[in-house]
Parts: structure tokens; C-alpha cells; sequence
């Protein structure tokens, strides 16, 4: 079983540092990080990721994160802003984390067409990029991050521009893969999407004049 | 990246930086400049009439270029317009030929002085022009305008804010880089000129340097101001902002518009291939421009190869203005003075090819540069957190982005090879010719319809790689 | 990337092709400038049958142009390997006879052997070769009706205006030379608006007058004989003028070296053998210095020099018209 610990945790920027508390997360767990727009909840989710400079322990499973570099973690992302690639279609964008790892096999792409469906997009599989619309790219981002089995989610609003049932849609085929593969969950939100059963919280709050602090409150999932 | 890391990426761009500078340094501190005797120069108002001539002649070609670039964008709403970039490889012999062919046809007495070198130059600046705001109109797409449109702008007020305005950094780009090829403007200034007093600075440091009287501190002193005017524009053009040519895909005129260039290029490599047919019994045995052939090939491969090592060597270390500093100053006075140093110390091959480099690199830098700025580095995070290392998050995002530029430079790059022949005259030492070099020396020799055999087959080869170039980008 | 490598392969393997070999043996460095060197030239065409007789082979070295042979010459550790510099027209060699050797090879009867127009032109280290004799070459067709100037006043006549083509002197020997035989009698401010052009090269201006720029160009007499070996002998002439017709020889130097390389002498010997003289001859469309020499039949179509002009030729005569050159044109155009 993979835990995910955070310990002594700093994120530091020119001017500006996002710490949290010490916390841990079991695989099944959601950790939800909760704060206005603004407070740094996306610079906290890239230092965990290793994309910003950082203080303290990121530890996954026993192995410390902070020692390995940004493309060996593993780690699922779901981007706010999905980041897709636009030179490939959404098919290809879905199984761009699979073909880093290894060969896409017919069973990839027999998993990724279910998941097509399950979130009525199949007939959107070979449309290029600029057609499809932000509800659609949404989709498609949190089935890249689920494809290649991570071993931690990091969900940045996942939901933003779904109507209620495509969220319901997207929650399925998230929680349908957590109960096949549990991992960690890191969601980070400023609005109530959805709560989770089995959520921690990390709340977002100013210490002085550049300074930001997430507090950790177990098993809250109100905010504030 | 580490300082040695980044010291290794600067390796090529510091050797070429030092072998430029020791060559220049070479020359200047050679026994032939004086300081007093450049003084001298600097203070003679033969020297700045022809740089008033130089600069008049230059400002008035540009701003009716300009003028005319945008007339020509307007009647023809973009069609036909990617044709044009074949004509920016053609050497400015061609512009000449081409002017006085027509002057002679409308009787003009006498076509020899600067108005035909005005004409020449607008006519070769109004086809880069438009070739290049036409392509900076396509990136920015319509949705832009449709936007203006439903904001209320009529079609004068939404082209203006639209493609006028949107293309503003672009255009100062373009026009910088049209004054620098009038500033450095060679055998066209020397073919439709007309001889002194009508002759530009590049000319004039031909003249000083060419025939026995070797008046290097004149050259000197030329060329000194010449860089300064350079200097002096590229700063100040600069300031209306990087040309920033915008990403992503075509949104239906990339299609079409390669389809036209297509078509434009087959009409031109068919235009050849009759000529070439048309003078073959002429020629005799063609067997005599096979190997001129398979050198020029040889000699494009290598400056291709070179002109990446050292542009990427340069953007990575940093040192970008190593890439360009072919640009800075006459492309003559470097040739000369890169012979003084190494015409015989390096082989004549690596020389050429180091030259033409010098020469084609700012074109490399000036097109993919900017890209390469433009990086979407969220794209580039997002590949990497998925799992891809950073050479392969480069290959697989950024690569894809920018390989239509890199692709479209590298068959300009190869055309300006194959077409260009003062620096194989100058270096080569007779080792070897080009296709340009042997129809050079065969039109030496009375032996016109050969030449133009030559010409031909250098011609097909360039329009055969820019054609490629516009297919695989 | 595999494309890149075998761009990089190719390059290699030409590089390695394009790089001299080095022959074993007894060699002669031989630096030219003109069309002489290069590919399909002269030079290359006789290497073999020159190595054959006397066992030496060719080193070859060509430059763009009397600059680069003036700057190489004067540089003592590139000279080194070079043993005689072909093509030096007589303005180059003022300039470089300090290089030459100080020797007029008395024993090889040089100036009995030379035409007796050019028997006095031998200097010491310079050997003449060939020679063309300046004028202005006419299409018949374009002076109907019209006198070809006969002396050079005539070229300020309202009817030569506009209708001739020179040379840049700074950058053209012919058209340094046009100057120069005309100082005496020309100013350059009044011929200023005579000439339609002042053309870069020899070859520039040839194709323009081929065009149908000019009717008249300044050019070799012998380009007579080009163009009656392309059937076109009676549309062309040439203009005598009554001060003579000035001269371009062309030779070879010697260069001053610590050693003197035997095969130097035999180079000059092959040299003066009236085949290769021919040969010479049918190539650069110039004719032979020496006597002796079958020319090829076109040649009959050439009129015979009758007169030689004389002018000042120096160093200094050359860098005081150069240098005030600029300067006059722009008072011409006032």
C-alpha cells in the first residue's frame, strides 16, 4: 500500500512561499485542498508535482519524491487548464501517458474507448484538437491521467464547464478506477464540486504579507 | 542547465565567434589600415554622399515596397501570395536582369542608375513583403476579425485593428530585415548602377578592396559606418516588438496556401526542366556538371548541418547574437576579411562552408528563434509530469510545433546554398565548383548557352528544395 | 536525425574528395587569378601533359582577384609554396615585381622569341604570354547612317552618347586600362555622360552589349574572332583609333623564393612551345606573345594592330587616378 506523506512542506517562489501542514493520505483517501482564487493552491499541487523549488519531504509508498525527477513519479494529472497536445487528436491525447511507458497495445486502446464511452465521447475519438470544446477536452484530460495507472492523482477542477451529468459521468469512471487501483487523491478545488466519503481537508490561509499556509483538518469536507 | 552544460552547448557558437573576430581583427591590424588613414576616411564627404545615396535610395525603396506590399495584399485578398517566397532566393543578379529587360522594352534610354536600382529594389522588397505579412495575417486567423466585426468596425476600421495592426510587430521585423539585404545589396547595385558616382556602401567597399590599390582603411571606414546603420535600426526597430509568429493550426488557409505555393513552385521546376531540355544539345557533354552537381548537393548538406549546430549552440548557451552576426556587418568585408585569415589555413571546402553559414544563419534565427521563444511551457511541464524525460517532452510537444518553420528555413537555407557563388569564387582556391561557380566561369568564357544551362539546373535545385520545404513543413 | 547524418556523411566523404591529394615528387605551385585556373580552364586542361614531360606535377591555386594575389604574395609564410603566379596583366605586375625573381632568363632568348611588339615588354621575373589589344567592339547593325569613332574626342559626339559601355577601372584591368590610354586626351567630369555604364567586370559588360544595352562596348579585338567562330564575323567591328589601340599583357611571374625549383624552367619552356600557345589561344580568346604560333582560322577575321599606344602605366599614375576617380565623376554629374 502506496501512502502518500507530506512533511515540513514549503513551496518557494521569489517572494512568496506556500507551506502546509504535515499530513497522510492512504491510497482510497481524497485530500481536498480548499482556498479562495489566488491563495496558492495550483503553486502547492506544482511543488508536489516537482516543478517548483521546495522544502521538505514529498514521500509516496516509502520513496521520497523530492528525489526523483518530475517524469519518473508517476503521478496522474488532471491540469486546470488540461493542457492536451494539440498536434495529436483525442484519442492520441488519451493515450500519450501509455506511450511514454511503453507500446500501445489493443488492450489500450480497447480501455481508452471504454472510457470514450462511458463519458459519451466516442464519437470524438479522432477529432482533432481545436474542434472539440473545453467540457469535451476536460474529459479527455481525466482520461489521460487515469490510463496508465498512476500511482497519485492530482485533480486541479476537474469539472469546471460540465453539466451535472457529465460530472456524475466523470465521477464514475474516477471512482470505478479507484476501486479497481487505489491510490492517493489530491483535489484541489475552490468551490463545492463534490464530496467525497473519505476526504481530508487542506485549508488555505495567509500567515503574513507572502507567506501562505494550508491547514490540515481531518475528515472536514465543508468549506469554509 | 549547470555552467558546463551550457559551456559544452557554446562550444560551436564561441569557435564561430572566434573565428570571426580573429578574421576581422586579422584584417584591421593588418599593415594595410591605418587609424589615421580611417580617420581620414570617416572624414571625407565622398564617403558620406555615398552613404546619404545609400540611405535615401534604401528609406524610399522600403517605404514603397511597403506600400505596395499591402495594395498587392488587399487586390489580391492572399491568393496567389505564397508563390512569392520562391522569388527571395533568387539573386539579386536575377532582379537586375529582370528590370532591364523590362526598361529596354519600354525604350528607357538610358537604365542604368539608381532609379533602376529603386525600381529593382521595390519590386524584390514588395515580393518579401508580402510573402512574409501574408503569412503573419494567416497565423493570426479570422476569428480575430469576426470579433471586431460584431464589436461594430466596418471593413476599413476591422482590417486596420485586424491584419494591419496585428501584424505591426511582424512588418518591423520584415522591413529590417529588407533594408539589411538593400544596405548589403551587391551585383545588382554593380549591374543596374551605372558605375560611380551611383554606388552604395557594400559597393564602394568592393571598389576599395578590389583591384590592386587595396585601400583597406577605406574599407574599414566603410564598413564601420555601415554596422553602425545597422546597429542603429536593428535597436531601434526592435522596440516595436519581436516578431511573434503565432502557434498552432492552420485554420483552413495553411491547406490552400500550401497548395498554391505547390503549384507556383511545380510551375516554376517545369519552367526549368524545359530550359534545361531546350539548351541540352547546346551543351555538349552535360557529364561536365555532374560533379559541380553532386558538390553543391555536398556543400548544402554540409551548411544545412552546420547552420543547426551552430543556431541551436547559440540559443541554448544563450549567445544568440553569435547566429546572427553574419548580419551585422557587410557580407563582403567578413568574406575578405575571413580570407585574409584562413584562405589558405582551412581547406576550401570547410571554408565555403563556414561562410555561406555565416551568411544563411541570421535566416535561421530569424525564423525559428521565435518560435523556440514562444515554447508553451505548461505543454512542456504537463509532457514531463506524464512521464517524458526533457529531450523527448521537447521532440513530442515542442518539435511537432515548430517543425513546419524549422523544415520551410532548411530548404531556404539549402536554395541560398546552391545559388550562391561569390564565396565559392573566393574561397574554393580552385578546388572544386558549384553549379553557380562553373556557370560563372563558363560565362567567363564566351560560352553563354552553357552557362545558362548551369543557371537552369541551379535554379531546379533551389525551387526543388524550397518546394520540399513548403511540402514537409 | 537520420537525414542530418547522412547530410553530415555526405559533407565528410566530399570534404575528403574536394581535399587535395599531395603527389610524391617534384612539383610546381602555380597560383592564378583569371578563368585560367579554373575548372574547364587552360591550367587544369594541360597538368598531365605537362607532368608526362617533365615530371613535375601541378599544384593549383586560384583567388577571386588581384587584391587576394597582392595579399597572399606579401604574406612570406603563404607564399611559400607558390612558384610562378599566372595571368598578371602588366597594372598587377607594377605592383608586384618586388616579388619576382630579379632574373630576365637571357639563356631561353625570350625577347628574340617574343612578337616585336611586345619584345621590349619583358621584365625581370615576368614572362608575357598572351595579349589582347583594347578598343570599342560595334554591332554593325546600330551605326547605319553613322561614323565609328576614330579617335577618342569622337566618344563625345552627340551621336556616341549613351551608346557605349566601359568598365569599373577599380574593379575591371580593360577598363583601368580605357582610362588610363585616354587621360591625355579625356577628362573623366566631360566623358561622364557619354557612357551608359560603367559595368563591374569584362564579362558584365560583354552580356549587356549582347543584349542589346549599347551598340558599343569596350572589349578585346579579338572578340571578333569569337564571334566569326559563332558565324557572326560580318555583324561585328571594331574601332581603330588614330592613337593607337592600348595593349593587355598578360604573363606569368616568378616568384622570389630562398630556392629556385627546377621545374620552373621547364614550366617556362612548355610554356613557349606554339601548341600550347594554340591552345592557349582558343581558349582565352587572346593572342599568343611569341612567335611562331598557328592560330586558329578565326583569328584571320581579326585586323592587325598597326599601332601600339603608349601611355603612363606606374604605380602612382594607377593610385592617383583611382583615388581622385570618385570625385570626378561626381563633378561630371553637376
Amino acid at each position: 500500500m502506496r501512502d502518500l506523506e507530506i512533511r515540513n512542506f514549503k513551496v518557494l517562489l521569489p517572494g512568496f512561499s506556500v507551506s502546509c501542514d504535515d499530513l497522510r493520505v492512504c491510497p482510497g483517501e481524497w485530500l481536498m485542498v480548499r482556498a479562495p482564487s489566488g491563495y496558492g493552491k495550483s503553486t502547492l499541487f506544482r511543488g508536489i508535482l516537482g516543478l517548483e523549488s521546495t522544502e521538505g519531504e514529498v514521500i509516496l509508498g516509502g520513496a521520497r519524491m523530492t528525489e526523483v525527477p518530475v517524469h519518473r513519479r508517476n503521478f496522474g494529472v488532471v491540469f486546470q487548464e488540461q493542457l492536451l497536445f494539440p498536434h495529436l487528436n483525442a484519442l492520441e491525447n488519451a493515450l500519450f501517458g501509455i506511450r511514454l511507458r511503453r507500446s500501445v497495445t489493443e488492450k489500450d486502446r480497447r480501455r481508452a474507448q471504454d472510457a470514450f464511452a462511458e463519458l459519451d465521447l466516442s464519437h470524438r475519438m479522432d477529432a482533432p484538437l481545436h474542434e472539440l470544446s473545453g467540457g469535451e477536452r476536460q474529459r479527455i484530460a481525466l482520461i489521460r491521467a487515469l490510463l496508465f495507472d498512476p500511482d497519485l492523482l492530482l485533480i486541479d477542477e476537474p469539472f469546471r464547464g460540465m453539466d451535472d451529468a457529465l460530472i456524475s459521468k466523470s465521477r464514475g469512471l474516477l471512482e470505478r478506477h479507484l476501486s479497481t487501483k487505489s491510490v492517493p487523491v489530491i483535489w484541489i478545488t475552490h468551490q463545492n464540486e463534490f464530496e467525497p466519503l473519505r476526504a481530508k481537508v487542506l485549508i488555505g490561509g495567509e500567515l503574513n504579507h507572502g507567506r501562505r499556509h494550508f491547514q490540515y483538518h481531518p475528515g472536514q469536507s465543508q468549506a469554509d | 542547465m549547470g555552467i558546463a552544460k551550457r559551456f559544452l552547448f557554446a562550444i560551436p557558437a564561441l569557435a564561430l565567434l572566434a573565428y570571426v573576430v580573429t578574421g576581422v581583427m586579422s584584417l584591421v591590424f593588418s599593415e594595410g589600415v591605418r587609424l589615421q588613414r580611417v580617420g581620414e576616411h570617416l572624414a571625407d564627404p565622398e564617403l558620406w554622399y555615398t552613404v546619404g545615396l545609400t540611405l535615401k535610395v534604401s528609406f524610399l525603396a522600403l517605404f514603397l515596397s511597403w506600400v505596395f506590399a499591402w495594395l498587392v495584399l488587399v487586390v489580391l485578398k492572399g491568393r496567389g501570395i505564397a508563390v512569392f517566397r520562391f522569388f527571395s532566393v533568387l539573386p539579386g543578379m536575377a532582379y537586375a536582369l529582370f528590370v532591364l529587360l523590362v526598361l529596354r522594352a519600354v525604350g528607357a534610354e538610358s537604365p542604368y542608375s539608381m532609379g533602376s536600382v529603386l525600381i529593382a529594389w521595390v519590386l524584390a522588397g514588395t515580393l518579401y513583403l508580402c510573402s512574409g505579412i501574408s503569412e503573419g495575417i494567416r497565423d493570426l486567423g479570422p476569428r480575430g476579425k469576426e470579433a471586431l466585426r460584431t464589436l461594430g468596425a466596418g471593413p476599413v476600421r476591422a482590417f486596420f485593428h485586424h491584419e494591419f495592426s496585428g501584424t505591426r510587430p511582424l512588418q518591423g521585423a520584415l522591413l529590417l530585415q529588407q533594408l539589411w539585404f538593400f544596405l548589403t545589396s551587391f551585383s545588382l547595385v554593380m549591374i543596374l548602377g551605372g558605375g560611380p558616382p551611383s554606388e552604395t556602401l557594400e559597393v564602394a567597399i568592393y571598389s576599395a578592396m578590389r583591384l590592386g590599390q587595396s585601400d583597406v582603411s577605406k574599407a574599414v571606414a566603410l564598413s564601420l559606418v555601415q554596422a553602425l546603420i545597422l546597429i542603429l535600426l536593428r535597436f531601434s526597430l526592435n522596440r516595436l516588438g519581436s516578431a511573434k509568429p503565432a502557434r498552432g493550426i492552420s485554420e483552413g488557409f495553411g491547406e490552400s496556401g500550401k497548395k498554391r505555393s505547390s503549384l507556383g513552385i511545380s510551375v516554376v521546376i517545369l519552367f526549368c526542366l524545359g530550359g534545361l531540355v531546350f539548351l541540352g544539345p547546346k551543351v555538349g557533354d552535360a557529364r561536365a556538371y555532374l560533379r559541380p552537381l553532386f558538390v553543391t548537393l555536398a556543400l548544402g548538406a554540409s551548411v544545412l548541418g552546420a547552420t543547426l549546430l551552430f543556431s541551436i549552440s547559440s540559443y541554448v548557451s544563450g549567445i544568440r547574437f553569435a547566429s546572427v552576426i553574419g548580419s551585422w556587418c557587410s557580407p563582403l568585408f567578413l568574406s575578405l576579411a575571413l580570407w585574409s585569415f584562413s584562405g589558405f589555413l582551412i581547406s576550401p571546402f570547410v571554408n565555403v562552408a563556414l561562410i555561406q553559414t555565416l551568411f544563411f544563419a541570421p535566416w535561421f534565427s530569424q525564423i525559428v528563434f521565435p518560435l523556440l521563444d514562444r515554447a508553451q511551457r505548461s505543454e512542456m511541464e504537463a509532457a514531463r509530469v506524464l512521464g517524458a524525460g526533457r529531450i523527448r517532452a521537447f521532440f513530442e510537444v515542442e518539435w511537432p510545433r515548430i517543425r513546419g518553420g524549422v523544415i520551410r528555413v532548411l530548404g531556404l537555407v539549402f536554395a541560398l546554398s546552391a545559388t550562391e557563388v561569390s564565396s565559392v569564387l573566393l574561397f574554393s582556391r580552385g578546388d572544386f565548383d558549384t553549379l553557380a561557380s562553373h556557370s560563372q566561369n563558363l560565362f567567363s568564357r564566351f560560352r553563354i548557352e552553357e552557362a545558362a544551362f548551369g543557371v537552369m539546373a541551379m535554379l531546379l535545385l533551389s525551387a526543388v528544395s524550397l518546394g520540399l520545404g513548403e511540402r514537409r513543413a | 536525425m537520420k537525414w542530418l547524418f547522412l547530410c553530415l556523411a555526405a559533407a565528410g566523404l566530399t570534404l575528403a574528395g574536394c581535399t587535395r591529394s599531395k603527389d610524391a615528387g617534384p612539383s610546381l605551385g602555380i597560383l592564378s587569378y583569371s578563368s585560367l585556373g579554373s575548372s574547364g580552364g587552360f591550367l587544369p586542361g594541360v597538368a598531365e601533359r605537362f607532368k608526362q614531360q617533365s615530371g613535375c606535377s601541378l599544384r593549383l591555386e586560384s583567388t577571386l582577384g588581384a587584391t587576394q594575389m597582392v595579399s597572399l604574395l606579401s604574406d612570406r609564410g603563404l607564399r611559400g609554396t607558390i612558384d610562378v603566379v599566372m595571368g598578371v596583366d602588366e597594372l598587377l605586375q607594377e605592383r608586384l615585381k618586388g616579388e619576382w625573381v630579379q632574373d630576365e632568363f637571357p639563356e631561353l632568348k625570350l625577347r628574340e622569341s617574343l612578337l616585336p611588339l611586345l619584345s621590349d615588354r619583358v621584365r625581370p621575373g615576368w614572362i608575357p604570354i598572351d595579349y589582347g589589344a583594347l578598343t570599342f567592339i560595334y554591332r554593325k547593325s546600330a551605326w547605319k547612317g553613322v561614323v565609328p569613332p576614330r579617335a577618342l574626342r569622337d566618344l563625345l559626339r552627340p551621336e556616341f552618347r549613351k551608346k557605349f559601355i566601359l568598365q569599373d577601372p577599380r574593379a575591371s584591368s580593360p577598363g583601368m586600362l580605357f582610362f588610363l590610354f585616354s587621360q591625355d586626351s579625356l577628362k573623366i567630369p566631360e566623358l561622364r555622360n557619354s557612357w551608359l555604364t560603367l559595368a563591374p567586370s569584362w564579362d558584365s559588360s560583354y552580356q549587356m552589349f549582347l543584349s542589346g544595352d549599347a551598340p558599343m562596348v569596350w572589349s578585346y579585338l579579338s572578340s571578333l574572332a569569337y564571334h566569326a567562330s559563332k558565324g557572326e564575323g560580318d555583324e561585328y567591328g571594331a574601332v581603330m583609333f588614330e592613337e593607337g589601340l592600348p595593349l593587355q599583357v598578360e604573363g606569368m611571374g616568378i616568384v622570389r623564393q630562398e630556392r629556385v625549383n627546377p621545374c620552373v624552367r621547364k614550366w617556362i619552356e612548355f610554356m613557349m612551345d606554339p601548341q600550347v600557345l594554340r591552345e592557349i589561344a582558343e581558349k582565352q580568346w587572346m593572342w599568343p606573345a611569341f612567335k611562331g604560333v598557328v592560330l586558329p582560322r578565326f583569328f584571320d577575321r581579326v585586323p592587325g594592330v598597326q599601332k601600339s599606344a603608349k601611355f603612363r602605366m606606374d604605380v602612382k599614375t594607377l593610385d592617383d587616378l583611382l583615388s581622385r576617380f570618385g570625385k570626378e565623376i561626381r563633378d561630371g554629374d553637376r
